[in-house]
């Protein structure tokens, strides 16, 4: 299957997770906790009509989807969206939280 | 090279740092206080991701863990074995990595439950081996990968078996790994102040235990 980050084509494997099949495609995608679903780095926003076709979200993904800042109804967790067939076509774009700070190269201590 | 490894990002604040640390290690001592003999590992675990909730700090840069008695020898990113349950005699240890606004904590203990004196040195000893190890960093000049070295020898004197996969780590405001993902015992300088987490995990060497802290490298003054 195919499923589109921001309109690029990335292909997928049912059993995937949605981080799992953009890093195997070196998707540039941020990852702090490992897929735990505990950073929300790498949180996407679903496109409206995929977004009542995914599985509800477990209470650790909903819980931290509910804190993360600037959220929205089409939010999820690539590492918690689970990929089966029916998913081939699903579009989203990435949305991390604002908290992914820049680099500035000095120590304040 | 140490000043690339011990760079902060634009959030870097001393005092949220601190004030961090302090939320972190409230946080853990209210896990501990609600874990009992006869509860599942996994009920634990929900238990404490509920604390960290009602103290504000769902997000985390890491997994939280809560790890009873085998378990306690599971070495960093090993699964738990599963349906364990806290025994009246047992040991467990907890690890939070939470981030609150724009900071990150991190800190870990271990715990006991009932009368077994071998466990309840084992949860001794890996306070006092930390503190030993970040005395020898505060009074030395000593770079990460000779004070782990240390480490290694006075956790052997103890009795012990040091698992240096736990082996320190960068701290600062979120995401520390954007700056350096590598452990303490890497780096061949001397860390620097509330910029690192000084991790120790001790195992039995035959009994099926083990004991984990943690904290930020501090001078006495925060202990």
């Amino acid at each position: 299957m195919i499923i589109y980050a921001a309109g690029t084509p990335v292909p997928a494997q049912s059993g995937d997770t949605v981080l799992g099949a953009l890093q195997r495609a070196e998707y540039a995608i941020n990852t702090v906790c490992g897929g735990k679903a505990v950073c929300g780095t790498c949180r996407i926003a679903v496109s409206k009509g995929w977004v009542k076709n995914l599985h509800p979200p477990s209470k650790d993904e909903a819980r931290l989807l509910n804190v993360l800042k600037g959220g929205n109804y089409s939010h999820r967790l690539a590492c918690q969206v689970n990929l089966d067939w029916s998913f081939d076509g699903l579009t989203f774009v990435l949305d991390p939280p604002p908290n992914r700070r820049r680099l500035v190269m000095s120590n304040t201590i | 090279m140490n000043k690339d490894i011990e760079a902060v990002g634009p959030d870097f604040d001393k005092a949220k740092m601190l004030e961090m640390r302090d939320k972190t290690r409230s946080v853990i001592y209210e896990i501990a206080a609600n874990v009992y003999p006869g509860m599942l590992q996994e009920d634990a675990v929900s238990m404490a991701k509920d604390a960290l909730e009602k103290n504000e700090m769902v997000q985390g840069w890491h997994e939280t863990l809560v790890r009873f008695g085998p378990n306690t020898l599971k070495t960093l990113g090993a699964s738990s074995i599963p349906v364990v349950t806290l025994k009246s005699d047992d040991i467990f240890f907890i690890d939070i990595g939470p981030v609150l606004d724009e900071w990150e904590g991190d800190g870990g203990d271990t715990f006991t439950v009932g009368e077994n004196a071998e466990m309840q040195r084992c949860a001794q000893d890996v306070r006092r081996l930390f503190h030993i190890v970040r005395r020898e960093w505060l009074t030395t000049r000593i770079s990460g990968k000779s004070l782990y070295q240390f480490a290694t020898r006075e956790a052997e004197k103890l009795g012990w078996e040091l698992n240096l996969d736990w082996s320190g780590h960068r701290i600062s405001d979120f995401p520390h790994e954007v700056i350096y993902n590598g452990t303490m015992a890497d780096i061949d300088f001397r860390p620097a102040p509330l910029l690192w987490v000084l991790e120790i995990h001790i195992r039995h060497p035959t009994a099926g235990f083990g004991a984990f802290y943690e904290d930020l490298l501090l001078d006495d003054s925060y202990f």
